[in-house]
């Protein structure tokens, strides 16, 4: 959110977040019979489970297992984001600038729109099994719709009046879409693939809970079935932490390629 | 131009569909269980209306979502506009806002079936998390806005504090509340459908994943259309919702 303003001083900023760990190490004290630790861990459980997780090499992977799923769950989201990325910015360039593919495909593309990705998990998985290529359908899925939405908003933005110049200089199309449009619609279309981004990380969690035997989504859902309520919160943290991570890359994407643009 | 527009779109579906019914079968040849022919979807469509199982899905699955966001509206817009209009507030909540933010929803649903158990009380609890952050964000922001843009304006025609929150805060804001809402009706709904997909017994998400342990595929595609389908209606009611209580405000925002 914004910025704190003068009334607020760090201290202030602490308090509920203090307030709320004070809570849980407190209850967690109290609170003691096995039935109550299941339901709220304390801090120093989820710590061992977390240096288990983090730090223990597993015997069949041969690497420590968060490391493993965090991995998996990495490789899939780069994979499904970036054939969204390949399929996605042409496909809204090519609506954005072309009468014919606005009238007769983006049409297409707005009836599947509605239609959310987790809720292709189920075919995806009668399509490809369970496995890799189930969770890498569902990101692009997730990923793409953002990702064309914007950029054909950014195409159609372009000021006319840069496209009317370059063509009275005698520019041909394929010039103006490369120096002129693809410039001027990059701001949006980086916005597109930050939003689509985290829908894919939406999608990647979704989609591991059922259709895939590793990866973050699939550690939480396991260790959900071992009532392993440390591990399951440990797998959330590692969820967070990425997300806020691959956020801030897409940020600093930002800055590097549409340096003039103000962001939020 | 535009009314040859419709026909020529119609046909193109038309001929997508009888390429998929009839030419398809002939490519793909792991047969109709796997890619469901227009047919077979169309047959799956009727006997799935047919049913009262279904039915009673859908009112489960559309009951929880509108439970859930009704929490996420109430807490979300009484907490945002008070980040928006004092920034003690702000101060006090945004550390843990934007720490709890980035974990999506989905996450919570293994966390959310120990805490409460395989049902609507988990479902509910998760299309609230959902929901909540996108309604609070555009909460804060419409009423910051506001109060920056037209409070000094309304301070200087003499208005007092609570006149001010009342006449040019909260209708400066509602917009950005409206926006927010669909927002976060939008992922509500695609959050219950994830989260009846693992932890519930009932729902569109429990009935689609278990057509699809039966190798119902049709039903599959036939659920997939509905949930569709719903999702449409859910948000084109926010939109009427929208136009009404803010018909200035359409025009800006899409």
């Amino acid at each position: 959110m914004a910025r704190p303003r003068q009334a607020a001083t760090l201290g202030w900023r602490l308090v509920l977040p203090l307030a709320l760990v004070v809570l849980w190490v407190g209850l967690s004290q109290v609170l003691t019979s096995p039935s109550a630790k299941m339901m709220l861990p304390p801090p120093e459980a989820v710590g061992g489970a977390a240096a288990q997780l983090a730090l223990t090499v597993h015997p069949l992977f041969g690497m420590p297992p968060l490391l493993v799923h965090a991995a998996h769950s990495l490789e899939r989201l780069a994979l499904g984001y970036l054939a969204a990325i390949a399929v996605a910015v042409p496909l809204g360039i090519a609506i954005g600038y072309f009468r014919g593919a606005d009238t007769y495909v983006n049409f297409l593309v707005q009836a599947m729109r509605p239609i959310s990705p987790v809720a292709w998990i189920p075919l995806a998985l009668a399509w490809f099994g369970v496995g890799i290529t189930t969770v890498v359908f569902i990101v692009f899925y997730g990923a793409f719709f953002p990702i064309v939405a914007n950029t054909i908003a950014g195409v159609r933005g372009t000021s006319r009046t840069y496209v009317r110049a370059a063509v009275a200089s005698g520019c041909g199309q394929l010039r103006i879409l490369r120096r002129i449009i693809l410039p001027a619609a990059l701001p949006t279309i980086l916005t597109g693939m930050r939003v689509g981004l985290g829908v894919g990380w939406m999608s990647i969690v979704a989609a591991e809970l059922v259709g895939t035997q590793s990866g973050l989504g699939y550690l939480i859902s396991e260790a959900r079935f071992h009532l392993d309520i440390e591990s399951v919160v440990v797998g959330m943290l590692a969820i967070g932490v990425l997300g806020v991570l691959s956020d801030r890359g897409m940020r600093w994407l930002q800055t590097v390629l549409v340096p003039w643009q103000p962001r939020a | 131009m535009a009314p040859m527009r419709w026909p020529r779109r119609t046909l193109l579906v038309l001929i997508l569909l009888a390429v998929w019914q009839w030419v398809v079968p002939h490519i793909v040849t792991t047969g109709p269980a796997f890619f469901p022919l227009p047919a077979d979807v169309a047959d799956g469509f009727t006997s799935l209306l047919g049913s009262a199982r279904f039915w009673r899905s859908v009112v489960t699955s559309v009951g929880r979502v509108l439970a859930g966001f009704t929490v996420a509206t109430a807490i979300g817009v009484v907490l945002g506009i008070a980040i928006g209009v004092a920034p003690r507030v702000e101060a006090f909540v945004d550390l843990t806002i934007e720490m709890l933010r980035p974990l999506p929803a989905m996450a919570w649903i293994p966390i959310a079936i120990l805490w409460f158990g395989v049902g609507d009380v988990s479902s509910v609890f998760l299309v609230a998390l959902g929901a909540f952050f996108p309604i609070v964000l555009n909460a804060a922001a419409g009423a910051r806005t506001t109060a920056r843009d037209y409070g000094k304006a309304a301070l200087t025609s003499g208005a007092g504090p609570w006149l001010r929150f009342r006449r040019v805060t909260l209708p400066g804001a509602l917009p950005w509340v409206l926006l927010g809402c669909r927002v976060g009706l939008g992922v509500g709904w695609m959050v219950i459908v994830s989260a009846e997909m693992v932890g519930a017994q009932s729902g569109l998400g429990f009935l689609i994943m278990e057509a699809r342990s039966f190798a119902r595929i049709d039903w599959v595609v036939a659920c997939m259309i509905v949930i569709g389908l719903i999702g449409i209606g859910l948000d084109s009611t926010l939109e009427r919702v929208q136009r009404r209580a803010a018909p200035w405000w359409g025009r800006v925002a899409a």
